[in-house]
């Protein structure tokens, strides 16, 4: 089948995997039930939800399925999290500890924090992206309730050292958050050996459909999460509202096909390299974040000489993510890359590449052809 | 799916999308023989230009340009480019102070024209503006072309003087 875009930009999000809309369909149309409801059809359709947990439960190692909480999406987990647990912890203090690099769910959870009378300390990564373990401790306080640590990087594919963060916590006691949306399917992905009691996962950045997600919530210590939603006391009271059935299920299939992946991480990653191999060829290309802890399927590039503007109008057939401020909800250059130490004008003038399970070695030439294409253009128009 | 494309996207008129991907009279001259250069930048968004204008007689005889910006900037700099070759250096015009690149038929005429005095304007931005339909954000960059023509028109002056 024809496609008509070069489709680089798995990081956002990915297409859906036949067989998870398989299982989605025939969730459709199965008879219905409320898996609430403890009637026979209820039962039958929370049978299908709770496969579903277990699957999801399996891939991160969670010591059991009811540890995963059924949300609409990461973002919704990440404030769940967030919000959840420094309000549950509230009369222990308020203080929370994160990165300038986290997802912006996370960074506007906590200014939400801050303009409710907690004090957040954001951390500055070095400039390859990654936080010292370090450097969280030294930022804790008597009063720090929460520290809330991405494992993958959704600009960068940088990985935290998330195992002796969360250690480094669990030695204090202190609740430990990763936001693992970009992480499952592509890095190792075990709660226990991240020390976590709250993780953040999503559906559709692994091949399942957009619109749900999980938190994994430790189950003993169980941390104190006071829930942003009310109403019909679903999922241990954390987040009311009928679950969307087919859309767990979905999230189940998903992954439960990426913990039979196998060698894809391997996969992913030399598709990344190749194809930055054939842009480093241009010269005045930098690789942004760690040239080792980054998760396989993510390549992110600035491009000296070029405006980002200009560059994504050259490569508007090919699906990627860029730093520039025109493709910004903020208007501003990537504030991920900014805090990295790159230039705004290197900010602006950046590319984020991801793979999926369905790119290929041919992708991977014919994108670094385009941009290398484009990019010698926007050079040759540029002043010398 | 077309309706994805750049050429829909209503950003980038049709002239901006033409100009930029063609960008006709772009890149330095081949020969240095009589030609002035202006330059100008703007750090905030890292846009660079460089004007390169030729004149014999009084007239501007070449106008090229080398552009480190967005599609807007280059296209504007195109149309400039184009629109200038022939012009009179030092012609009386409707602005004050300098020669008015002519605007596009049915292009309206820029806030104030006629009225404005100073320094010599060599370029109505907002005329062109409003002739490639360039967003209202993107008009600051284009004061670097225009800072930039200028250097050049005013050394082109210094040089027949």
């Amino acid at each position: 089948v024809a496609r008509p875009f070069l489709y680089l930009d798995n990081a956002a999000t990915t297409a859906v995997d036949p067989r998870v809309l398989a299982a989605m369909t025939d969730c459709l149309a199965a008879e219905p039930g409320n898996p609430s409801a403890t009637h026979a059809a209820g039962r039958a359709v929370r049978a299908r939800v709770e496969r579903a947990r277990e699957q999801v439960a399996s891939l991160i190692g969670a010591e059991d399925p009811s540890a995963i909480v059924w949300t609409s999406g990461a973002t919704e987990a990440d404030n769940l999290a967030v919000l959840g647990a420094a309000r549950g912890a509230a009369e222990r203090g308020r203080h929370v500890v994160t990165s300038k690099t986290e997802h912006r769910a996370v960074l506007d959870a906590c200014a939400r924090l801050e303009r409710e009378g907690w004090s957040v300390s954001y951390l500055r990564p070095d400039s390859s992206g990654r936080v010292a373990p370090d450097a969280v401790v030294a930022a804790l306080r008597p009063d720090t309730t929460l520290v809330a640590i991405m494992l993958v990087n959704n600009e960068t594919g940088v990985v935290q050292d998330c195992a002796a963060i969360g250690r480094l916590c669990r030695e204090r006691g202190i609740v430990f958050h990763v936001d693992a949306a970009q992480a499952a399917g592509r890095v190792p992905l075990h709660v226990g050996e991240l020390h976590a009691d709250l993780v953040a996962l999503s559906a559709h950045k692994i091949h399942g459909p957009a619109g749900v997600g999980a938190l994994y919530v430790r189950r003993y210590p169980r941390p104190t999460l006071v829930p942003l939603q009310f109403g019909g006391g679903q999922e241990g009271g954390l987040r009311s509202g009928t679950v969307a059935v087919h859309q767990v299920v979905g999230m189940g299939e998903a992954f439960r096909l990426a913990g039979e992946s196998g060698q894809e991480p391997q996969r992913l990653a030399g598709l990344r390299d190749r194809l930055w191999a054939a842009l480093a060829t241009l010269g005045g290309v930098h690789l942004n974040g760690h040239a080792g802890h980054r998760a396989p399927h993510v390549l992110n590039v600035s491009f000296e000489g070029v405006d980002g503007e200009a560059l994504l109008y050259e490569l508007d057939d090919v699906a990627v993510a860029s730093g520039a401020a025109c493709s910004s909800a903020t208007g501003e250059p990537s504030y991920v890359l900014r805090a990295l130490g790159r230039s705004d004008a290197l900010a602006q003038a950046s590319l984020r590449f991801a793979f999926g399970r369905f790119s290929t070695g041919d992708d991977a030439d014919e994108v670094a052809r385009r941009v290398v294409t484009a990019v010698r253009r926007l050079r040759a128009l540029a002043p010398s | 799916l077309k309706a994805f494309a750049v050429r829909d996207d209503p950003r980038y008129s049709e002239q901006v999308q033409r100009l930029f991907e063609t960008a006709p009279g772009a890149g330095a001259p081949g020969d240095d023989a009589g030609w002035v250069q202006g330059e100008a930048s703007d750090p905030l968004t890292e846009t660079r230009v460089r004007w390169h204008l030729r004149a014999r007689d009084g007239r501007i005889t070449g106008a090229r340009y080398e552009v480190r910006g967005c599609p807007h900037t280059i296209a504007v700099a195109a149309r400039i480019a184009a629109g200038f070759v022939g012009h009179p250096i030092e012609a009386p015009s409707d602005v004050a102070g300098g020669p008015t690149l002519p605007r596009a038929a049915g292009a309206p005429a820029s806030a104030g024209q006629g009225a404005r005095s100073g320094p010599p304007v060599a370029v109505d931005l907002a005329a062109i503006a409003a002739e490639l339909n360039v967003p209202a954000e993107k008009l600051g960059r284009l004061f670097v072309i225009e800072d930039a023509f200028r250097r050049a028109v005013l050394l082109l002056r210094g040089t027949r003087a």
